[in-house]
């Protein structure tokens, strides 16, 4: 059986140039990014209801959630009916017009995270790179550096932090 | 959304959310799966960094292919995060190896020895600096950054500068080579470029300087610029040549090794990126970045339209995409002439 909620989550990383226009803008959008992530918050409490046990996988879930938000949203924007719920279709309809500005989003994004990268500490820089561009796992990094899988873990986690928080000051 | 949130909660919800992140991809049981979505459930913020982190890991891969250290390199580096730098030199330091200033060095070459500045962010980098300075451009891309004084450098790939601004001039040493100077205009501190022996001098000008194996090499684009065999302080020496747009000059062993008066500005700037990339740029700096390359100049007449920040990408050698993009924007009238292209309010 084939994982759906793998499938979502990649398509979630792969769309995240539109998800990004919406969830996490704070200008531009009458509907803004801290309305949308409040009211997927809201549904994530309100789910409690079913209790979390019927919650199986809650990263799917939180996509889900993310998702249907988005296409009532676009929905509402454009006053067309919602054909079938197909995210992809969703998403394309939504990506279409603003194709060009998400590839210069994208790229601006691309470099400003290349800035931040360079400027991590050198253990954070080198198992970020080593990790992300190079695909090596946490062992053969550790074994490269001489620490643990876990150090190298660690130093991944930092990095992400170091580089989300850097990159939220241009949202 | 980050706003007024404390910036150590911050991090905590990011590192928490990079390594929630990270789990999942490894796959969780059923006790974690009910952790996580506790969490998740305890603030916006968790959703909110969740997401964020979801976006920030689809850009990771792209992002790290910039770094120009491969793996070996990388090593290297994390491992002189280990070395323990001894605070006190081992072996007291012998008189000797204090580098001597020597009086007459070059005050570039003194600044070579004694400034290794890793330079990130441009601009924003120069404010604070203390001159003189050395700007890199890596040899894989052309570095560019805007002084305080409104010049623009664009630094060739693997070119080194030397800049150093005080009251009364703004000075260059192209140490290694080349770059385009688009010179902001002031008019109490000339602007001075030395390439080996040669000195450079102009006002209010966009040329390309190169070094050369034993002299420079000049392009003008707009404006003018005169060349000088040494430092013109001195009273001997006398200028070269000056150079008006249009115009490239060879500098070989002191003497002008060739002239053309009708130089191939695009083949002279053909190392300039293919694009134009500008974020909240005005379209005044935008126009100044497309006449850089050598096209038709672009007169902004609207001093409204000159101040409207834009963000785009364009094809530096095709400035028509930029001025079709103008022509798009509400109550703006192209006009193209002979010599240049107006670009103004309509009526």
């Amino acid at each position: 059986m084939t994982d759906p909620a793998a499938g979502l989550s990649r398509l979630f990383e792969e769309q995240r140039d539109t998800l990004n226009r919406y969830f996490l803008r704070r200008t531009a959008h009458a509907w803004d990014a801290q309305d949308l992530v409040q009211e997927v918050y809201l549904r994530l409490l309100r789910a409690d209801r079913h209790g979390a046990q019927d919650i199986r996988n809650p990263e799917a879930y939180l996509f889900t959630i993310a998702s249907n938000l988005l296409r009532e949203h676009a929905t509402m924007r454009q006053r067309a009916p919602a054909s079938g719920d197909a995210l992809e279709q969703v998403l394309e309809r939504l990506a279409t017009p603003c194709e060009a500005a998400a590839g210069v989003d994208r790229e601006l994004r691309r470099r400003r995270l290349g800035e931040l990268i360079a400027r991590l500490t050198p253990r954070c820089r080198a198992v970020l790179v080593m990790h992300y561009r190079d695909e090596l796992g946490y062992r053969e990094i550790g074994e490269r550096l001489g620490v643990s899988s876990n150090m190298v873990k660690k130093y991944i986690v930092k990095a992400l932090a170091a580089c989300r928080v850097g990159m939220a000051r241009y949202d | 959304m980050t706003d007024a949130i404390d910036p150590r909660l911050l991090r905590r919800a990011a590192e928490q959310a990079a390594e929630w992140y990270l789990d999942q991809r490894e796959g969780l049981d059923a006790a974690q799966r009910a952790r996580f979505l506790a969490w998740l459930r305890q603030s916006p913020l968790h959703v909110a960094e969740y997401l964020g982190m979801a976006r920030l890991h689809g850009d990771l891969n792209g992002a790290a292919s910039l770094d120009p250290l491969d793996i070996a390199g990388l090593t290297e580096l994390a491992a002189t995060e280990r070395a323990v730098v001894p605070l006190r030199p081992l072996m007291p330091r012998a008189p000797s190896t204090i580098p001597a200033r020597r009086t007459g060095t070059p005050w570039w070459q003194q600044a070579l020895a004694a400034v290794a500045v890793a330079l990130i962010g441009g601009a924003a980098f120069l404010h604070d600096a203390p001159a003189p300075m050395d700007v890199y451009a890596s040899a894989g891309e052309v570095r560019q950054l805007t002084l305080d004084d409104g010049t623009l450098l664009q630094l060739d790939r693997g070119s080194a500068v030397a800049v150093q601004y005080d009251n009364k001039q703004r000075r260059f040493a192209l140490l290694r080579g080349g770059a385009l100077f688009d010179v902001g205009k002031d008019p109490v501190r000339p602007l001075r470029v030395s390439v080996g022996e040669q000195v450079l001098e102009d006002v209010g000008t966009v040329f390309d300087a190169h070094r050369t194996a034993d002299g420079a090499s000049v392009a003008v684009i707009s404006g003018e610029v005169r060349i000088w065999p040494g430092e013109p302080s001195s009273a001997r020496t006398e200028a070269l040549a000056d150079l008006h747009a249009g115009q490239y000059a060879e500098v070989s062993s002191g003497r002008l090794a060739a002239l053309e008066r009708r130089a191939d500005l695009t083949q002279r700037t053909a190392w300039l990126p293919a694009d134009i990339h500008f974020e909240h740029s005005t379209v005044a700096e935008v126009a100044r970045r497309f006449d850089a390359y050598g096209g038709k100049p672009l007169r902004i007449d609207d001093p409204a339209l000159a101040a409207t920040r834009i963000s785009g990408r364009f094809h530096a050698r095709d400035p028509d995409a930029f001025v079709a993009y103008l022509g798009t924007l509400p109550g703006v009238r192209v006009q193209r002439g002979a010599d240049d292209i107006r670009v103004t309010r309509k009526l």
